[in-house]
């Protein structure tokens, strides 16, 4: 999907303990939530704050998510399997759900149009983006906010295997990121690509434009795969939805052209391109 | 690129046998196959030993069974539909991926040790498809839905559209999810499990019991006698786990997938329902048949009497049973229905009915306010 030309409307993200905020934005509203639903509330609460005259009633939510409720899920598993005293708290179970997430943000920021959630490791926020572009071109949607969420569970050691992540560089974390899209319009910034599929490093890298700043996926930091000369030094953060984080950090560098990769350990690839200034 | 979107092939294996073969006609026979848990050796603990399931009959070693079970799918539904030049795209729904293989090494470091107590090895859902997109050497889009009871049918809504922005020239859309003590003692603890057979839609209906399925659907661009036609995906945001039960939002669904069809109620021939056996979940989706179509409701069922609910899976694995029993010549009935509620209005067939040309109604409700609705035309 290349020449999208889909305005950006708004941006947010959101990292660490969120609680102060959480409590500040919905008071006791939304009570026995973790972390993870937290975390996607308040950063979806922050973008859709941008464009306070819009109307999200209608739009579609698309969230994507490599792990899940990994937080609540582990602690869970393990007090049902325990040995001597299992344990299950229905409520406990009930926030497990692969998209409780998309529930709670549906209600918090009242968008109640067509809701999906994805999960696929590293490209999980990019299958979430790539939904969302796929529902504003055949007209399902004329709004998206789409993000991505994901939360540690345990030691850094446990959550890089379970990223499959055990010698990567980079910093063990957990965040989110949305961006709020629109079918048409003027906007500050424009997805111009938004493509997922398998192909060799060589022909992944042939359709990044010229002069793009090329912003790598967590699992390319360091790799010489990225594109010759124009590769923005990152830090690496180390959350399978690293890709929403690192695409905000794009438009925020303020690069009239940016591209980010991202390869999964298993060779598919995403890549978006992205632009600042006025529509081409 | 808005057209017909033909199936092509179909593969499944759940409770009522280890291929689609097996599984029509076990459901031709009326046959209930929930059961206590024999294969599923991640099951250990008693209240999942106690409970009645829809197991997979197939006795694979327990480390193999999860992806054994997702390859003969696979397999059966790539034979079937046969080679195909262009770009392949894996879509993918499940709710829990390869959880179970955390389950069995956490408990099988506990058999060796009593006192170990090794941190469960989580990983995310997006194995199975990476594990499919490898097999079949997918060059397509790789995506997997997590929504609950919702997630194949929800794929198979999104390989349509995928399919029709021309992202990939073939959709392999699987539904699957195997057995886990988490979901088993998740739903007691919700008092959804009932430790009697499920009855969907019935009067003395009590709750569900959880099955193991695989269901895969190949989709093209093109003509065929099963097309998929239309599809919608509502959010009902009433309750977390517990949906609206006026109908409302059932019909809506329903609706919208047959504007999305052009298609219209009159047309349509038959209801593969979800009907899970809960309270709620019938009675929503029932009242939302009775609003929609009347006193003209077609053949309805629900499958999970005979198989269980399987969770993720259920959406594409469903769709397969009907469009396979359609083809073998018959529609199936409602196994565990005897006697109809007068709150909802309306009752599934208790028998097997004709195999009728038309468009085929699919109904899909689950945990976090997802609804998704798929029509598929026979003819």
């Amino acid at each position: 999907m290349g020449e999208l030309a889909l305005p950006v409307l708004a941006w947010a993200t959101a990292e660490g303990d969120v609680s102060a905020d959480h409590r500040a934005l919905f008071g006791r509203k939304f009570r026995r939530i973790g972390r993870f639903v937290k975390l996607a509330q308040v950063c979806a609460a922050r973008c859709a704050a941008q464009q306070p005259n819009l109307d999200l009633s209608t739009a579609g939510l698309f969230i994507g998510t490599g792990l899940g409720n990994t937080a609540d899920i582990v602690p869970l598993a393990e007090g049902i399997l325990h040995p001597s005293r299992p344990r299950c708290s229905p409520m406990s179970f009930a926030g497990c759900l692969g998209n409780a997430a998309s529930f709670f943000v549906a209600r918090s920021v009242g968008c109640l149009g067509p809701n999906v959630t994805t999960s696929q490791e590293e490209l999980s926020f990019e299958t979430a983006l790539h939904e969302a572009v796929l529902a504003l071109r055949a007209g399902v949607v004329d709004l998206a906010l789409v993000g991505g969420v994901d939360v540690i569970s345990g030691s850094d050691d446990e959550q890089r295997r379970r990223m499959n992540a055990a010698d990567m560089p980079g910093r063990v974390t957990e965040g989110a990121a949305f961006l709020l899209l629109a079918a048409s319009g003027e906007a500050p910034a424009w997805l111009d690509e938004c493509w997922l599929g398998a192909a060799s490093p060589s022909e992944v890298l042939a359709a990044v434009p010229s002069g793009s700043r090329v912003f790598p996926g967590w699992r390319l930091v360091g790799k010489a795969v990225a594109h010759p000369g124009a590769v923005e030094p990152v830090e690496n953060r180390l959350l399978p939805v690293a890709s929403g984080l690192r695409v905000v950090e794009a438009l925020e560098a303020g690069h009239p052209q940016v591209v980010h990769l991202q390869r999964s350990a298993t060779g598919s690839w995403g890549r978006l391109q992205l632009r600042r200034g006025a529509r081409v | 690129m808005r057209g017909p979107l033909a199936v092509r092939g179909w593969g499944s294996a759940c409770a009522l046998g280890a291929d689609t073969a097996a599984c029509v006609e076990a459901l031709r026979a009326g046959r209930r196959a929930l059961g206590l848990p024999r294969h599923a050796a991640q099951l250990q603990l008693t209240e999942a030993r106690d409970a009645l399931v829809g197991e997979i009959p197939l006795a694979f070693p327990p480390e193999q069974r999860p992806r054994r079970v997702l390859e003969m799918v696979v397999d059966e539904a790539m034979d079937h539909a046969g080679p195909c030049a262009g770009r392949t795209g894996v879509f993918v729904g499940t709710t829990a991926g390869f959880f179970v293989d955390a389950e069995l090494k956490l408990l099988s470091a506990r058999a060796q040790d009593p006192e170990a107590w090794p941190s469960l090895d989580q990983r995310g859902q997006g194995a199975v498809a990476e594990h499919v997109a490898e097999r079949i050497g997918a060059r397509g889009p790789v995506i997997t839905y997590a929504m609950a009871c919702t997630s194949s049918a929800a794929a198979v809504a999104a390989a349509g559209q995928h399919l029709q922005a021309g992202t990939c020239d073939r959709a392999l859309v699987v539904g699957y999810d195997m057995l886990s003590n988490l979901t088993v003692r998740g739903f007691r603890g919700l008092l959804l499990y009932d430790p009697e057979p499920c009855r969907p839609f019935d009067l003395s209906r009590r709750g569900l019991q959880l099955g193991e399925g695989c269901g895969a659907v190949v989709l093209e661009r093109g003509e065929a006698a099963f097309q998929l036609r239309g599809w919608s995906n509502h959010l009902d945001p009433a309750n977390l786990t517990s949906s609206s039960t006026d109908g409302r939002t059932a019909a809506a669904v329903m609706q919208a997938a047959l504007d999305h069809a052009g298609s219209q109620p009159e047309a349509v021939v038959g209801i593969k329902a979800h009907g899970t056996g809960t309270v709620d979940n019938d009675l929503g989706e029932g009242r939302g048949i009775a609003l929609l179509f009347g006193d003209a409701v077609p053949h309805f069922a629900s499958l999970k009497g005979a198989l269980g609910h399987t969770l993720g899976a259920a959406g594409a694995l469903e769709l397969v049973l009907w469009l396979a029993s359609l083809k073998a010549g018959f529609t199936p009935g409602s196994v565990g229905f005897t006697q109809p509620d007068p709150a909802i209005g309306t009752s599934p067939a208790r028998v097997l009915g004709a195999a009728q040309q038309g468009d085929h109604l699919f109904g899909a409700f689950g945990f976090g306010g997802s609804c998704v609705a798929l029509v598929v035309r026979h003819g």
